[in-house]
């Protein structure tokens, strides 16, 4: 525990999709990031399963509350405010959180926060122990299995900007169901990334991603001359290209390696990504970007976005991968800063918002 | 003892009980957002009240997300003044209104479980302790499998499919869905006898709507 620095003690909960989160901050010190998850138990249905999802929380909700308190050696009465995520996210989900949330109010007294998972992911560099703070104005890339955006954060409570997001299928989500189609577990990602990798045909030669040239979605020059694409991205396409490819190869045994399919896959996934990152850098003359999401854990993702922000002059932050994915203190940390800079909590009547936009931090 | 009673199956419901005496009460019947209502009714509620030396919380069966919403609200609540939080099956409450109009013969309670079905318990009578006694369910079934019921009904079910069913024999809105005061009663009763109460687990009753996913190959290597 380091209690060196001071500011607004806040307990933040995390329960937009399959992790209960639960995080304390006081200020900009992390005191402990407690995380349950469900994955596991959504590997045999290939995905998150919503139900499966709130099920869990429920179950891990206040255990998970219990162990953050003992775990930061705080307790409730020593909290300045409660802050919760209130979208977006899965709604059943969100409503075990904010639920929570609201009886822990309701019985200590303290200010409630309703907030954005959007622009906690942002916050949470605002507390990351390696981190000299939140680096504003910033581009912020985030991806994971439900989410696909690039933010311009003028600052993290009064100025952001959705620039763009997947019109279809989340990053995460074509990773998993390619994997699938590659007969890999979920998560996809990962599982891709070692087939790429060429560890699961025990030669170890790393997959070609040029092997196959795979279609990078909403980037012809006429979707880029388009305000509403330019930032947008698809993955359906990229999906349905890989179902045609791999079905062509199976025809033609030896035709085509596993390991490259999943690196061109990959790399698909990534050029697209990081080149449209990169145009929002340019675009808006802003130098610095940030990356979020549980896709930050994607090592070719990480080598490309550092190459092409060396390359372009660019400062990268990436967050450590525990806070990368879901958790409670992204929450907290945004919770802190709202606390410090005395807005007044969100009303008690505040709901969970399933689609909530990013521009909406705090539920007002 | 003072204790904090809250029931989300159907309505979205608060009691704070002294022993079997009811200190405050508010319901919202037929209520669809009940993480926005439970939490500020809960504060108005207990103002200037005595502090709950224990929570109890309904685990159903009732709508899923609902149903979770007053449990997690419970189990942030017992956190939140360090008590111990309880549940118990919602159907309860029902039974207890039910025995208490007339405390002979058998009571199904049959509520409202979405997709054309009901959730339903059968009661046949209150022990010792004054406790509804079980005996059937609870379950989830189609209106038509179920049946007509001579038994007397309550719950939201009856008032549904009262062709196949039968009609409710109340229509005040407490008939047909529990309320944290009777809930909170039947808890007392439990409590008293030295019973033990459930967990805060939800009684499903249903598996998540999703099927596992059929393992694919491929012949790529």
């Amino acid at each position: 525990m380091t209690a060196t620095r001071s500011g607004p003690l806040v307990l933040g909960i995390e329960t937009s999709c399959d992790e209960t989160g639960v995080g304390i901050v006081r200020g900009t010190s992390l005191l402990t990031n407690t995380i349950a998850s469900s994955m596991d138990e959504h590997v045999r249905f290939g995905g998150v399963v919503p139900e499966v999802a709130s099920r869990a929380h429920v179950q891990s909700i206040g255990p998970a509350i219990s162990r953050a308190l003992d775990e930061a050696e705080v307790t409730l009465p020593d909290l300045d405010a409660i802050a919760v995520t209130a979208g977006p996210g899965l709604s059943g989900a969100l409503m075990v959180g904010v639920s929570a949330a609201k009886g822990l109010a309701a019985a200590t007294g303290k200010p409630l926060y309703g907030i954005n998972h959007l622009a906690a992911h942002v916050a949470v560099d605002l507390v990351a122990p390696d981190s000299p703070g939140l680096h504003t104005p910033t581009i912020a890339l985030l991806v994971s299995g439900g989410h696909t955006e690039i933010l311009r954060i003028g600052d993290i409570v009064d100025d952001i900007e959705l620039l763009g997001a997947t019109i279809d299928d989340a990053a995460g989500e074509a990773f998993d169901k390619t994997a699938r189609l590659l007969g890999l577990d979920y998560p996809g990602g990962p599982n891709i990334s070692r087939a790429a990798a060429g560890q699961f045909d025990e030669s170890g030669a790393p997959g070609d991603p040029q092997a196959v040239r795979f279609p990078r979605g909403l980037s012809t020059a006429k979707d880029m001359r388009d305000p509403e694409r330019r930032y947008s991205f698809s993955f359906s396409g990229l999906k349905t290209a890989a179902l045609r490819y791999v079905t062509a190869a199976e025809r033609n045994p030896g035709s085509a390696r596993l390991a490259d399919v999943a690196a061109s896959f990959e790399e698909a996934v990534v050029d697209v990504l990081v080149t449209k990152t990169l145009l929002a850098c340019a675009d808006s003359g802003i130098g610095h970007v940030l990356l979020g999401g549980g896709v930050a854990a994607n090592s070719r993702l990480r080598r490309r976005l550092t190459e092409r922000c060396q390359t372009a002059g660019i400062t990268l932050r990436i967050p450590p991968l525990q806070l990368c994915t879901d958790n409670g203190a992204m929450v907290a940390a945004l919770g802190a800063e709202i606390v410090r800079r005395g807005i007044a909590p969100s009303p008690f009547e505040f709901g969970v918002t399933s689609s909530l936009e990013a521009h909406d931090v705090l539920i007002a | 003892m003072i204790i904090l009673a809250l029931d989300t199956s159907a309505a979205a419901s608060a009691a704070l009980l002294d022993d079997d005496i009811v200190l405050a009460d508010w319901t919202e019947f037929s209520v669809r957002k009940h993480a926005e209502h439970l939490g500020p009714a809960l504060a108005e509620l207990l103002a200037g009240q005595p502090a709950p030396q224990l929570a109890v919380v309904g685990v159903g069966p009732g709508p899923f997300t609902g149903l979770r919403a007053g449990i997690a609200t419970a189990i942030g609540y017992g956190l939140g003044r360090d008590i111990p939080v309880h549940g118990l099956p919602s159907h309860h409450g029902l039974a207890l209104r039910a025995f208490e109009a007339d405390p002979t013969g058998e009571v199904v309670v049959a509520t409202d479980a979405r997709r054309k079905e009901v959730y339903w318990t059968r009661y046949s009578g209150l022990d010792s302790a004054g406790v509804p006694v079980v005996a059937a369910g609870p379950e989830v079934s189609a209106p038509a499998a179920l049946g007509a019921q001579r038994a007397r009904r309550y719950g939201r079910g009856f008032a549904l499919y009262p062709e196949l069913l039968g009609a409710p024999v109340g229509d005040e809105p407490a008939d047909l869905e529990t309320t944290a005061a009777d809930l909170g009663r039947v808890a007392v009763r439990m409590l008293t006898a030295g019973r033990e109460l459930l967990p805060t687990t939800p009684l499903y009753l249903r598996a998540p709507d999703a099927k596992p996913a059929a393992p694919t190959t491929t012949s790529l290597r």
